[in-house]
């Protein structure tokens, strides 16, 4: 338990001196920044941008607040979620490589505390970029275009916050077992679009998937009303939990 | 002799090559053993498996019964190439592994600073490690491996890729410790093993060749001789015969005229049978001095 603190400190402090916590904050602020923004400015955007007829008009209608949210979680769907795999593509197997693994291993220290400090740090650098760029998005949407449902803004981000611990989960046990950080960061984000695509592809039966988790949040913030997400929910906590196995198995295997 | 860890039997294989085949021997209390061989021997995947990195693929290891279950607890291991995070100091890197290896955080501040001092790395402990030469690094990674005093410090090869001068930082350093705990360490240079070991154990193709002190060792592989061969006459058989009887000769084969006299007073002997040989006439044609070394021994074990 010691050891697993000690860990925990220094993956966080590995994750601020290396820039991590720098520039995922600062993808998923500009992520967030950009959607409010853009909805309410492209009417003037597109005059701006000139060669329309004299007296065109522009109608876009500004969506609505909850709308305008859903497309900024939309945003963190695609390049969100690949900061995160290309941020922790090499968390173990970096470490394995270059030594430091053993360095950690031949140390009284269990594997599962090895392994469950990255998740935790994982957790919590997530959840401080996520939540950085979902407030300012919030922020600005209250701002400039209007006030959306509190409580649907706060349950949507949870989901979608559990969503992106669950990629992060697999990306960690990927680089558990892959050597190349890009095989990693390419295995999980894949399994996490092919997770999406198979969700919307078979809505009714595949509900049960972690990627419900995902399109509940968006589907809550632009209807108003969330789908069920209790039984996602549910698999979601043993999928990370089942990574959590692989994890320390493949940080365990291949010791150097 | 208190063994802390006996192997027994140890083989390791890597898909079809054989890395460690059959290893026995045994790690006594309070000792300096070097696991000596030429590169490929096994001597990297035997610390490995004593290290608990690897699991042998068969054979056992026997602990001390006194000491926990755990053997990363009271051993200390350092890889051929340590590795650190750059990004720590030195200081954060003795204090995250005394952490780790269950010391206070009181204790560990403290063994730090202790450590540190030792290996010469006061100055530099607030540096990163990223920015530490090939000899600080190796410094460092001494001094975090014993930071919980562990009983058994398991070395890969600590003194072959430092120059002279690093060299000698670290067998002192070791000099230092081997009074209070057992340290095993790689080398494929007689010349460190013989320094600083008291005992050895000679690995080749991954088998065990043979385990046993230097000193017995250095006495098995042979005195110091003197082969003597002179001119045919009567006069030279009948000095040659008479070189028996010296005091320093401790044996003695002859035929005829030549003879080999193996000694423990090379010098002593040496002197006598020149000033003999010139009072009596012997016209010498061969006189030579000779010595099978632990290093010849070494060739010849690794060869066969």
């Amino acid at each position: 338990m010691r050891q697993y603190g000690v860990l925990l400190v220094k993956e966080l402090r590995e994750a601020l001196r290396t820039g991590k916590l720098i520039w995922l904050p600062a993808v998923f602020v500009l992520l967030g920044l950009i959607q409010p923004i853009s909805a309410k400015f492209m009417p003037d955007i597109i005059a701006a941008a000139g060669n329309l007829p004299e007296g065109a008009v522009i109608q876009i209608p500004i969506p609505r607040p909850g709308e305008v949210l859903g497309q900024v979680l939309g945003q963190f769907g695609m390049i969100g979620m690949l900061a995160i795999c290309l941020a922790y593509m090499g968390t173990i197997s970096g470490e394995k490589r270059n030594g430091t693994a053993a360095w950690i291993l031949v140390k009284p220290v269990a594997p599962l505390a090895y392994v469950a400090s990255k998740w935790t740090a994982l957790c919590l650098i997530v959840g401080f970029s996520f939540a950085l760029g979902y407030g300012a998005a919030w922020y600005y949407t209250d701002l400039l275009i209007g006030r959306a449902d509190a409580a649907m803004v706060v349950g949507s981000g949870f989901l979608y916050y559990a969503w992106l611990v669950f990629v992060g989960t697999i990306t960690i046990a990927a680089s558990a077992w892959i050597r190349s950080p890009a095989g990693a960061a390419f295995s999980a984000f894949g399994l996490a679009l092919v997770l999406q695509l198979v969700r919307g592809l078979f809505e009714n039966k595949l509900s049960w998937l972690p990627s419900e988790l995902n399109s509940s949040a968006i589907v809550g913030l632009t209807a108003g009303e969330s789908s069920s997400w209790t039984t996602a929910a549910f698999v979601t906590a043993i999928g990370v939990l089942a990574l959590m196995t692989v994890a320390v198995k493949g940080a365990n295997a291949a010791r150097p | 002799m208190n063994n802390i860890l006996v192997a027994d039997n140890l083989s390791r294989s890597f898909g079809r090559t054989e890395a460690v085949k059959e290893a026995s021997f045994a790690i006594g209390e309070k000792r300096c053993i070097a696991l000596l061989g030429p590169n490929g021997a096994g001597k990297t995947t035997t610390l490995s498996i004593l290290a608990g990195l690897l699991e042998p693929s068969s054979g056992k290891l026997k602990a001390s019964g006194e000491l926990p279950g755990d053997r990363r607890r009271w051993m200390g291991f350092l890889p051929q190439h340590p590795s650190f995070f750059g990004w720590m100091t030195g200081r954060e890197t003795m204090l995250t592994a005394g952490r780790l290896c269950g010391l206070s955080a009181t204790e560990a501040a403290r063994r730090s600073e202790e450590l540190l001092e030792a290996a010469g790395l006061k100055d530099a402990a607030h540096r990163r490690v990223a920015g530490y030469s090939g000899g600080m690094k190796q410094r460092l990674g001494l001094a975090q491996a014993v930071i919980h005093s562990p009983r058994l410090l398991l070395l890969d090869e600590p003194v072959s890729a430092l120059d002279p001068i690093g060299r000698r930082d670290v067998l002192e350093m070791l000099a230092d410790w081997k009074q209070k705990m057992t340290v095993v360490l790689s080398t494929h240079v007689l010349h460190d093993a013989e320094q600083i070991c008291d005992e050895l154990i000679l690995m080749n193709k991954g088998r065990v060749v043979v385990q046993d002190g230097m000193e017995q060792l250095r006495r098995a592989a042979g005195k110091p001789f003197l082969r003597i061969v002179a001119e045919r006459s009567e006069n030279a058989s009948r000095w040659i015969a008479g070189l028996r009887d010296l005091p320093e000769a401790t044996s003695v084969e002859d035929e005829e005229c030549q003879c080999r006299i193996e000694t423990d007073h090379l010098d002593a002997l040496r002197d006598k049978v020149l000033r003999s040989a010139l009072e009596q006439g012997v016209k010498l044609t061969t006189f030579e001095v000779g010595r099978k070394s632990l290093e010849h021994w070494f060739m010849e074990a690794v060869r066969s």
